[in-house]
C-alpha cells in the first residue's frame, strides 16, 4: 500500500471517529463507538486494497449514505407514520437525488447542487487539494490550540460545583476553623514528604497534611474505605492516612483488605520518630489535585491558616473577600493601607500562569487561519475569473442567478466542510502524539489530568463555528461576481483577454496586503519570542549550574536528637562527598533552585533607628554553598565554621534584599528579623529574633517567573535542620555519580535517603522549556504564514501577468521598453506589499504587547526585531513579484498576439 | 416481545438476524454477510444501530467471546427470542412467496 493510501486510511478513520460523535446518539457511541470505527477501518482498508483511491471514495459514498440514514428500528412501520419508515425506502435506494437525500420542497435540488459542487471540485483536483489542504492545516492548528485552551481554561475543574472552590491569599491571621459563616467547608494543608519505611531503602513519597474536611470540600469519596473523621485531627489522635491508587497498587498490590493495615513513615511534622499510620481509605484512581502531593493524605494536627475552601452558596466571592479582610485587619497591629485578603477562584489561580501563553497561541493560530483563508480566497478568485465564462454561458442559457449563487455557496460550504473534517482529524492526531508533552512544555498539570486534552463537544462546536465562517467567506467571494451581474458581458469578451473589473482587482490586492500584514505580525511575534528565549538561555542566573547535582537528605530526629548531632552528621556527609575523587565542591541548602517553588515572608530590617520591611525568601545553607554554586560575595563575609549554635545569630542577605531593607546604608552590621505576626494558636517562628547581617551575596534567579523579592540566608550550624539538599559540583562528566554519593551516605547511615537527585543544569533547562516551546511553535506558524503569503503574492502577480498578456504584447510590439513593463508589475506588487508592511508593523506591536509576560529581556517594540523581519518579508515579497513580472517581459509578443 | 406477535422486520434488522443465525460474529463480519446476501452495503451506523435496538429487545446478546484480534470489536450472538423472531419472519416471507398472486408477479422464479 502506498504512503498516500496509508495516510488516506488514517485520516479517514479519524474523520469517521469525529463524525460518529456528531451524528449518532451518545449512548450508541458510548457502547459501540470503538467497534463502529473498527468496522469502518476494516471496510475502508478492504476497499483501498481492492481499488486504491477510487475504492476509498466509493466506500465514503456508502458511509455518507449510512450517515444520512436514520438509525433503523427493529420493526417495520405501520403505515408510513413511524419515524423509521423513510429509512427503509432510503436504505433501499428509493430516495431521489444524490446520496438518497430527498429533503423537503424547500430544499428541492439541494442534492443536485451538492453533487454539482462535488463534480466541479473533483474536476480540478490540484486546485481543490491545495485549497482544502491550506485550510485544513489552518483549522487543525486552531482546533488543537483550542483543545488545549479548552482543557486548561474552559473546562470546569473535575469537582462538583467547582465554581464555588476558591483560594484565599493574605489570610495568615485567620485559621480555617473560624470561617464557617463564609465557607461550607474551609481547608488548609501542608505539603510534606513521607519517608515510608519497609524492606530495602526507604521510599519517599509526596503527601499532604490536610484538614479533615479536605476531600469533602472537593466532593471526593474514597474508592475503598472512608475519608477522615473530625476527631482524627485532634492532637494526640492515632495517626491515620489515605493512600493514592498508585501507592495502593505498588505497595499493597491492590489488596482489598488494605483497610486497617499500617505503614511507618517519617515526616517533617514529627521528624524525631517514625509514626505508624493506619490506612483508612484509598483515593480514587483518577483523583486529580492541583499539586502532586497526593500519594499520602493525613489529617493535619495543628491550627493552620486558611488556604482555600468551598464558599457557601449564599456568599458571593466579593462578600467573602470583605468579611475575611475585616477579620484579618482587626487582628493586625498596623495593617498597611490597601491591605486586603484576596479570594480567587481556584481554577483561575491554577491556570493564571499559562493563560497569557494559551491566549497568545490561540491568537497566533487564528492569524494563521486568517492568512490561509485570504490565500484560499485569492485562489478561488483566480479560479472564479476562469469560470466566468462558464457561469456567463449558463446564465445566458437561462440559469437563475439565485441558483448559480446557491451552487457557488455549496462549493464554498463543501470546501470548508471537508477542510474542517480533515483539519479535525489532523488535530486529533496531533493531540494524541503531542498531548502527553503539553503538560511538561507548559509546566502545569492539566485540570482533570492529561485525558482532559481531547476533542470534545466544545472543541467540535468551535471548529464548526470556524468552518461556517470560512464556508460563508468562501462562497461569498465568487458570489460577489455573480451578483454584480457582470457575467453576460464577460461572456461576450474573448477568453483570457481584456481588462478586469476594478472592484475585483482591488479585493484581490486587499487580500494580498492582508496576508502580508498578518504574516509580518506573526513573524514579529515569533521573533520576539525567539529573542526572549535566547535571552533566558544566556542571561546570568547569578549562579553556575554546570556539572552540578542536587539530592535531598533527611535525618531521623530520634537518631540525631540534638542540634549538635545533626550539624555533625551533615558535616560528615559533606566531607565524605568531598573526598570522592570526581567531586570538585559540595554545599548544603534547604531548598533547590528552579524546582522547589518559593514562598516569601515579610522581614523587618533595622539600621540605626530606621526600620523598614520587605519580602524575602528564606534559605538555610552551609559555609560552602555560595562558593560551590559560584554565587559571588559582594560585601562582608561568608558564613564560617565558627558561626556556632551558641554564638551570635547571623544572616547573609542578597543584594536585592539589602537594597529593599537598607537602601543606601551599609547592610553589614544591620539587624533583621521575621515580621512578627500574631496568629492565635501558632508558635512564633524562631526567626522573629533579631539577627545580624554579616555579608551580602549577588542575586540569583530562583525560578523563571520568580516573585520580585530578595533572599535571606541563615547557616545550618545555627538552625540545625533535619532536611538538606546536597549540592555537588563534579569535575567532569561522572555518569554514576548518584550511585557513588548514595554509597557515601550508606557508609555514614544507610537509613538516610538521597532523594530526588537532579542535575541542576537540566532543571534550569527544563524551566526554560515553556518559553522555548512557545517560541518554536510561533516560529513554525510564522514560517507557514510566510510561505502562504509569498505563494499568494506570487499567484496574484502571475495571474495578472497572464490576464494582461495581450496588453503587454501589444506594448512591447509597439516598442515599449521591457524593463518598464517589468517595473510596472513590480510597482503593482510593491504597493500591496508596502500597505501590508505598514499594517503588519502595527499588528506586530499589538501581538508583542499581548505577549507581555512571556517576553523576557526584549521589549514588544524592539526595533531590531521589527526592522529585520520586515526586511526579510520585503525581500521575499520582492522575489515573489519579480519572478512572474520578468516572465511577462521575456515572452514573445508576436506569438502571444497570434494566439488570439 | 413474544414471537409471532410482531410486524414485518426492517431489512437491516432482518439481515443482521440472518447473518447471526450462522453463529456468533462481530459487526464487520455482519456487514460483509449482509452485503453478500442482499447486494446492498450497510454501513456501521446501520449495523450497530440495529444491533443496539436488538440487544435492547433481547433478540441478540454480546457473546463475550474474546477475539484474537481485539480491533474487530465485540461479537454478538442470536438469542432464542431472536431466533424465533427470525423464524417467524422467514415463515411470513415464504408464506407470501407461496401465494398464487405473488407467483404470478414473478413467473420465472426457479
Amino acid at each position: 500500500m502506498s504512503i498516500w493510501a496509508r495516510v488516506g486510511l488514517g485520516l479517514s478513520g479519524r474523520i469517521y471517529g469525529i463524525l460518529l460523535h456528531v451524528r449518532y446518539p451518545r449512548d450508541l457511541v458510548r457502547s459501540y463507538g470503538d467497534d463502529m470505527r473498527a468496522a469502518f477501518e476494516r471496510g475502508a482498508r478492504r476497499n483501498v486494497e481492492r481499488d486504491g483511491a477510487v475504492g476509498l471514495a466509493k466506500f465514503w459514498r456508502t458511509i455518507a449514505r449510512d450517515l444520512l440514514t436514520p438509525t433503523p428500528g427493529p420493526l417495520a412501520p405501520r403505515g408510513d407514520r413511524r419515524p423509521g419508515a423513510h429509512a427503509v425506502n432510503r436504505w433501499k435506494g428509493k430516495g431521489k437525488g444524490t446520496m438518497g437525500w430527498t429533503g423537503g420542497r424547500r430544499f428541492a435540488g439541494f442534492g443536485e447542487d451538492l453533487s454539482f459542487a462535488v463534480r466541479s471540485l473533483v474536476r480540478e483536483p490540484r486546485f481543490t487539494g491545495l485549497v482544502v489542504g491550506v485550510l485544513a492545516v489552518g483549522i487543525a492548528l486552531n482546533a488543537s490550540a483550542f483543545a488545549v485552551l479548552n482543557a486548561y481554561l474552559l473546562k470546569p475543574l473535575p469537582f462538583p460545583e467547582a465554581q464555588r472552590l476558591v483560594s484565599v491569599r493574605g489570610a495568615q491571621a485567620i485559621s480555617w476553623t473560624e470561617v464557617g459563616d463564609v465557607f461550607d467547608r474551609a481547608v488548609s494543608w501542608d505539603l510534606d514528604v513521607f519517608t515510608i519505611l519497609g524492606e530495602g531503602r526507604p521510599e519517599m513519597v509526596r503527601g499532604s497534611w490536610v484538614t479533615p474536611d479536605f476531600l469533602a470540600a472537593y466532593g471526593i469519596e474514597a474508592q475503598v474505605g472512608r475519608t477522615f473523621l473530625p476527631e482524627e485531627a485532634d492532637r494526640g489522635a492515632a495517626p491515620v492516612a489515605m493512600i493514592s491508587g498508585r501507592l495502593w497498587r505498588d505497595r499493597f498490590g491492590r489488596d482489598p483488605s488494605v483497610l486497617g493495615r499500617s505503614f511507618s513513615a517519617f515526616t517533617s511534622d514529627r521528624p524525631d520518630h517514625a509514626e505508624l499510620f493506619t490506612v483508612v481509605g484509598v483515593l480514587p484512581d483518577d483523583f486529580w489535585y492541583f499539586n502532586a502531593y497526593t500519594d499520602v493524605l493525613a489529617p493535619i494536627r495543628e491550627e493552620r491558616t486558611l488556604y482555600a475552601g468551598r464558599l457557601r452558596p449564599d456568599v458571593p466571592r466579593e462578600r467573602a473577600e470583605s468579611i475575611l479582610t475585616d477579620m484579618a485587619r482587626s487582628r493586625m497591629e498596623d495593617a498597611p493601607t490597601g491591605f486586603r485578603v484576596e479570594v480567587v477562584s481556584q481554577h483561575e489561580q491554577h491556570v493564571a500562569s499559562v493563560r497569557p501563553t494559551l491566549v497568545v497561541l490561540q491568537a497566533a493560530v487564528f492569524l494563521v487561519l486568517l492568512i490561509a483563508c485570504a490565500n484560499a480566497a485569492v485562489l478561488l478568485l483566480v479560479r472564479s475569473a476562469r469560470r466566468e465564462h462558464e457561469l456567463g454561458l449558463r446564465q445566458a442559457l437561462g440559469a437563475a442567478r439565485t441558483r448559480l449563487a446557491r451552487q457557488l455557496l455549496c462549493e464554498g460550504g463543501l470546501i470548508a466542510g471537508v477542510a474542517s473534517l480533515v483539519g479535525l482529524a489532523l488535530a486529533s492526531w496531533a493531540l494524541e502524539l503531542g498531548g502527553p508533552n503539553v503538560e511538561a512544555q507548559l509546566g502545569l498539570t492539566v485540570p482533570g489530568g492529561p485525558d482532559a486534552l481531547s476533542i470534545d463537544g466544545t472543541v467540535l462546536f468551535g471548529a464548526a463555528a470556524l468552518a461556517t465562517l470560512v464556508g460563508l467567506a468562501f462562497g461569498a467571494v465568487p458570489l460577489l461576481t455573480v451578483l454584480r451581474g457582470a457575467l453576460a458581458s464577460s461572456f461576450a469578451e474573448p477568453r483570457g483577454g481584456g481588462t478586469e473589473s476594478k472592484g475585483r482587482r482591488r479585493f484581490r490586492s486587499a487580500m494580498v496586503a492582508a496576508e502580508v500584514a498578518l504574516s509580518l505580525a506573526l513573524l514579529v511575534g515569533a521573533g520576539l519570542m525567539v529573542r526572549s528565549a535566547l535571552h533566558l538561555q544566556s542571561q546570568s542566573l547569578g549562579f553556575d549550574p554546570a556539572r552540578t547535582l542536587a539530592g535531598s537528605m533527611g535525618l531521623r530526629e530520634a537518631q540525631y536528637p540534638t542540634p549538635q548531632d545533626r550539624v555533625a552528621v551533615f558535616e560528615e556527609l559533606r566531607e565524605r562527598f568531598g573526598s570522592l575523587p570526581e567531586v570538585e565542591a559540595v554545599g548544603l541548602a534547604s531548598a533547590r533552585l528552579f524546582s522547589t517553588g518559593f514562598a516569601t515572608r515579610r522581614y523587618e530590617g533595622r539600621v540605626g533607628d530606621r526600620v523598614t520591611t520587605a519580602d524575602a525568601v528564606r534559605w538555610i545553607v552551609d559555609e560552602s554553598y555560595f562558593s560551590t554554586l559560584r554565587i559571588p560575595l559582594l560585601r562582608g563575609r561568608d558564613f564560617a565554621s565558627d558561626d556556632a549554635l551558641d554564638g551570635e545569630e547571623v544572616v547573609v542577605v542578597s543584594e536585592r534584599l539589602a537594597r529593599d531593607l537598607f537602601g543606601g546604608a551599609d547592610p553589614v552590621g544591620a539587624s533583621i528579623r521575621l515580621l512578627p505576626q500574631g496568629v492565635p494558636g501558632m508558635e512564633p517562628p524562631e526567626l522573629e529574633r533579631w539577627r545580624r547581617v554579616v555579608g551580602v551575596v549577588a542575586d540569583v534567579e530562583r525560578e523563571v517567573r520568580a516573585e520580585p523579592a530578595g533572599d535571606i540566608y541563615a547557616t545550618f550550624r545555627q538552625t540545625a535542620p533535619t532536611w538538606m539538599d546536597a549540592v555537588v559540583r563534579v569535575r567532569s562528566e561522572a555518569p554514576d555519580i548518584v550511585g557513588r554519593l548514595e554509597g557515601a551516605i550508606a557508609e555514614v547511615d544507610p537509613g538516610i535517603p538521597f532523594a530526588n537527585p537532579e542535575r541542576l543544569d537540566v532543571v534550569v533547562d527544563d524551566a526554560m522549556e515553556p518559553t522555548r516551546y512557545l517560541a518554536s511553535l510561533l516560529v513554525g506558524f510564522s514560517a507557514f504564514a510566510l510561505i502562504l503569503a509569498i505563494v499568494g503574492l506570487y499567484g496574484v502577480i502571475a495571474y495578472t501577468v497572464r490576464q494582461q498578456k495581450r496588453d503587454i504584447a501589444i506594448r512591447i510590439a509597439l516598442g515599449a521598453d521591457r524593463g518598464s513593463v517589468v517595473s510596472m508589475f513590480v510597482r503593482q506588487g510593491l504597493v500591496m506589499v508596502g500597505a501590508g508592511l505598514v499594517l503588519g508593523t502595527l499588528g506586530g506591536l499589538l501581538l508583542g504587547r499581548a505577549l507581555g509576560e512571556d517576553l523576557h529581556g526584549v521589549s514588544p517594540g524592539d526595533p531590531a526585531t521589527h526592522l529585520s523581519l520586515a526586511a526579510i518579508l520585503a525581500l521575499s515579497a520582492f522575489a515573489a513579484v519579480w519572478v512572474p513580472a520578468r516572465r511577462a517581459a521575456v515572452s514573445d509578443p508576436m506569438g502571444v498576439l497570434r494566439e488570439e | 416481545m413474544p414471537p409471532g406477535s410482531h410486524a414485518p422486520l426492517t431489512p437491516p434488522v432482518f439481515h443482521v438476524l440472518l447473518a447471526l443465525s450462522d453463529g456468533p460474529m462481530h459487526g464487520y463480519a455482519i456487514m460483509q454477510r449482509a452485503e453478500e446476501v442482499s447486494g446492498q452495503t450497510m454501513g456501521p451506523g446501520t449495523i450497530y444501530g440495529s444491533l443496539r435496538r436488538l440487544a435492547e429487545a433481547g433478540w441478540v446478546a454480546e457473546s463475550g467471546i474474546e477475539d484474537d484480534d481485539a480491533r474487530r470489536g465485540r461479537s454478538f450472538l442470536l438469542t432464542e427470542l431472536g431466533r424465533a423472531a427470525l423464524a417467524d419472519e422467514a415463515r411470513r416471507i415464504t408464506g407470501l412467496a407461496r401465494l398464487d398472486q405473488v407467483r404470478q408477479l414473478v413467473p420465472e422464479t426457479p
